[in-house]
Order: C-alpha cells, then structure tokens, then sequence
C-alpha cells in the first residue's frame, strides 16, 4: 500500500497520515482482517515521529475503522471500509457547508430533517 | 541528478566492483579462478577421498556382508559384500565428480549472463556427489568391528544430517558456479536491461518534500504449511521418542521454523530506504538505506535463477542475494557498490517507482 502525505497540505500530519490511510479503506485498498504497517515501520518510512503515526492510528480506531491490539498489531475491521466511506462523506458534507457558510448546527438540522 | 548521470555512475561502480579492487571481502570472497578450483578439483576430489578412504583404511574390521541399508528406527535391513558395496559407492563418486568437474568446465568456458541453469545444475551435482560420498563413509563407520551385519545400527538422526549437510554443500556449489559463470561474463549483470529500464522507469510522480511510504509483502503458502507441518512433526516425535531422538527433533523443528520465517516476507520502502524482514516477526531484516541504493526495478523472479526458494546467496560473499517466497513479481536493487539483491513482492513495479523518484530526489 502506498501512503503518500503532500507537503503543502495544510493542517497537522497526523491527519493526513489518517486521512490518508482512511481513503485506503475507503476504497477497499486494503480489506477487512488486513494488517496496517506498524507505527514505528511507518514512522521510520514517513520520516515522522512515532506518536505522530501513533495518534493518526488512535483516530482511525475510535472512528471504528481500525482494532489495535498489543502484539497483533493494528488491523482494519470488518465494517471498516462502510465507515470509512461513511466517515469521509461526513467529512466532505463538513466542509462543503464550511465553504457555503453554513453553521454546523444548521447541518445538524438539514441531516436530521432529511432522515 | 539526472537519469543518464545515474547509469553512468552506477556503470563505473559495476565496473569498479568487478575489476576486484582489493577488499577485506576478497579473503573470504573467491575469484573466478579460485572458483574454479574448488568446483572442478578440490570438491570432486575430496568426495572421491571420503568415499574411498574409510574403505581402505578399514578394510580389515568390516564384517562380511556388510550392512548397506537401516530402517527408520535404525536397524539394517540390507546387505551386500564389501567388495560390491565399496565398488557401487567409490563408483558412483567418481562418475559424480567427473560429472562436477566437466559441468564446472561447461560453464567455465560458456560466458552467459544466464547463469541460472549451471547454478542449478551444477548445485544438484554437488549434492548428489556430497551425498553418495558421505554416504559412504557412513556405511564404513556403521559397520566397523561388528560380529555381523545385522548388528550394525544408524539412526535417523544421522541420516537427516548426511541430507541436511549435502544441502550446504549443494548450496555452495550453484553459488560457486553462478558467481563462475556470472564473473567470466563481459557483461556482469546485463547492462542492456539497465539502460532499457534506466530509459523507461517507472515513477509516480514524487513532488519535493512529499512524504511517502509504500508497505507490500507476499507469503507462501506451500513454504508456510511445510513449516508448520515440521514443527508438528518434531512435537510429536518429541513425545514419542524423547530418548535417543534429540538430533532428529532438533532437526526437524529447526528446520521447520526457519521455513516458517521465511515463508512471508515484508517490504517497507521510504526515506529510510528498503527494509525487508520476514512478514510474522520483525526479525531478521535486511536494511538497504538509500545512499546504499543505485537503483530499482520491477523484475519477474524465477526461482531457480536465484538459486531456489527462501533467502539465497549473500551479498558480503557472493555480491548477490535474494529473498524468493514465490516465483513472480519482485523487487530488484542495484546496489551502488555493484551488488544485488533481490525480493519476491506483490505491487512491485510501485515499489520500485517510489524508490527511484526517492532516489532521483535525492
């Protein structure tokens, strides 16, 4: 799996290591019981520090796409690819009403009403 | 640094490596003559010896018949007379030897960048000619002072290890002869190849200070179950016959987690350059940092090429090394210092593409 992080991204790197590695999932790029390179394999190929790659896998697993577990390493859940999409959905539907001014209440509002 | 100033520099370092520039490595590191010797006398020789001396020496302390053959549990099952028995033995040596000697000429004589099929050939002679030689002397000591043949015992563990110990040497000799056939060559490591992929690399795109990591493996699935097929095997034979056994049990679960280790290979590739370490544990790995690195390419590894399955060759030794798991895709790197080494990986082709934009950046 390549994991590419573009310099002139703005925001911190651990979101884009995780942004990144979401879209692998997403996509199906890397499947359900697939393992994840360990953080120390990753930091050491990204050139970051460890608990940068520590804290973007921490994000990936309390969104409920990832399992970490000491000594098996950290591998993608079975739902993990519908939650990923779902997730960067979410996320796409965050900035596009960022970009129109939207409030996030607002959004809250036009969600539940289309439920 | 530009494409053809790269081939340029690693062509003057190919050269630089096989005008053997004296090293520290070249004690340990035998020449294409040196090579030659070994192969086509010193081994041939020396299995002729072990195979006839024991025969020789203790003529006069052989029973006759003498046993030529034991169960699994050791006892002897078989006879022949001595004189048959030295004769089948010492022959079969000889014809081997001669046959090791004459196929050291043949590709000693044939300059080949295809140095795979005498590596193999001349690996299974070795072997069969280490085996039959061994064998031999081992049928001398089974039978050495005993009032009759059916006294006579060899155990498993013996067996195993005349088999194990061939193997070394089989090995040694396809290395031998792929370093023979591959050094006589004018052109070392097909230098059309290298300026063909050096046109046409593949690339994706790497922009400056764009952090990138690529992760592959592959396993084996076949390698793995044998593996674990072993280790099973030397538990079970631990608990049936924990007496007498211990080399056989040694045997067989060393061999068994080696091929477990081996089975699955893990590739990491980025700024600290390629990694590769067995896919269940991180240990051993291989580290090539980038400044060690020439250049990458996306190869279609065929076993036998690389001297059969698991980790062959050795860099320090043999100036080429491969981790095959599977036949197919893999990764190949030219070292800068002339040396290559090889790795059976699924997605290849990207991770070479992400090391050369790595190396072109740097």
């Amino acid at each position: 799996m390549l994991i590419r992080i573009d310099a002139s991204d703005s925001g911190p790197l651990y979101e884009q290591i995780a942004g990144r590695l979401r879209a692998l999932i997403a996509d199906g790029e890397v499947g359900p019981g697939d393992r994840l390179p360990t953080a120390r394999e990753l930091a050491e190929s990204l050139d970051v520090n460890m608990h940068t790659v520590l804290r973007a896998y921490g994000e990936l697993r309390d969104e409920g796409l990832v399992e970490m577990r000491r000594r098996r390493g950290v591998t993608v859940r079975a739902a993990g690819a519908g939650r990923a999409r779902l997730t960067e959905l979410v996320r796409q539907l965050r900035d596009e009403a960022r970009q129109q001014g939207v409030a996030l209440e607002e959004l809250h509002r036009l969600v539940e009403e289309a439920g | 640094m530009n494409v053809s100033a790269q081939a340029q520099r690693l062509r003057e370092h190919v050269r630089n490596a096989w005008s053997g520039e004296g090293s520290l490595m070249e004690l340990s590191n035998p020449g294409p003559g040196g090579a030659r010797v070994i192969l086509g006398i010193v081994l041939p020789v020396g299995a002729v010896l072990v195979a006839a001396l024991p025969w020789m020496v203790f003529w006069n302390r052989l029973p006759d018949p003498v046993a030529t053959r034991w169960d699994l549990a050791g006892d002897a099952n078989a006879h022949m007379s001595p004189l048959s028995a030295a004769l089948l033995f010492v022959g079969l040596v000889v014809v081997l030897g001669v046959s090791v000697a004459a196929a050291t000429r043949l590709v000693s004589s044939r300059p080949s960048n295809d140095a795979s099929r005498g590596g193999f050939l001349l690996g299974v002679l070795v072997f069969a000619m280490t085996l039959m030689a061994v064998a031999s002397g081992l049928t001398v000591a089974a039978n050495i002072d005993v009032a009759s043949w059916r006294a006579t015992h060899l155990g498993l563990g013996w067996v195993l290890a005349l088999v194990l110990f061939s193997l070394t040497q089989g090995e040694l000799g396809a290395a031998l002869a792929r370093r023979l056939a591959l050094t006589i060559s004018s052109e070392p490591i097909g230098e059309a190849d290298r300026a063909g992929s050096a046109v046409d690399r593949p690339t994706v795109d790497l922009a400056a200070g764009e952090r990138v990591a690529w992760v592959g493996a592959c396993g084996s699935r076949v390698l793995s179950r044998l593996g674990a097929g072993l280790v099973v095997g030397a538990a079970v034979f631990g608990v049936l016959s924990p007496v007498g056994g211990l080399t056989v049990w040694a045997v067989l679960l060393g061999t068994g987690l080696a091929l477990v280790v081996v089975a699955s290979v893990r590739v990491t590739v980025g700024a600290h350059g390629v990694r590769v370490h067995p896919g269940m544990v991180r240990w051993p790995s291989v580290v090539f940092p980038l400044n060690s690195i020439g250049m990458a390419s996306a190869i279609d590894v065929g076993a036998l090429e690389w001297g059969g399955w698991g980790y062959r060759g050795s860099i320090r030794v043999f100036r080429r090394a491969a981790w095959v798991v599977r036949q197919g895709e893999g990764l190949r790197l030219d070292l800068t210092d002339g040396c290559v080494f090889a790795v059976t990986v699924d997605d290849a082709e990207t991770a070479a593409a992400v090391l050369n934009d790595l190396l072109s950046r740097a």
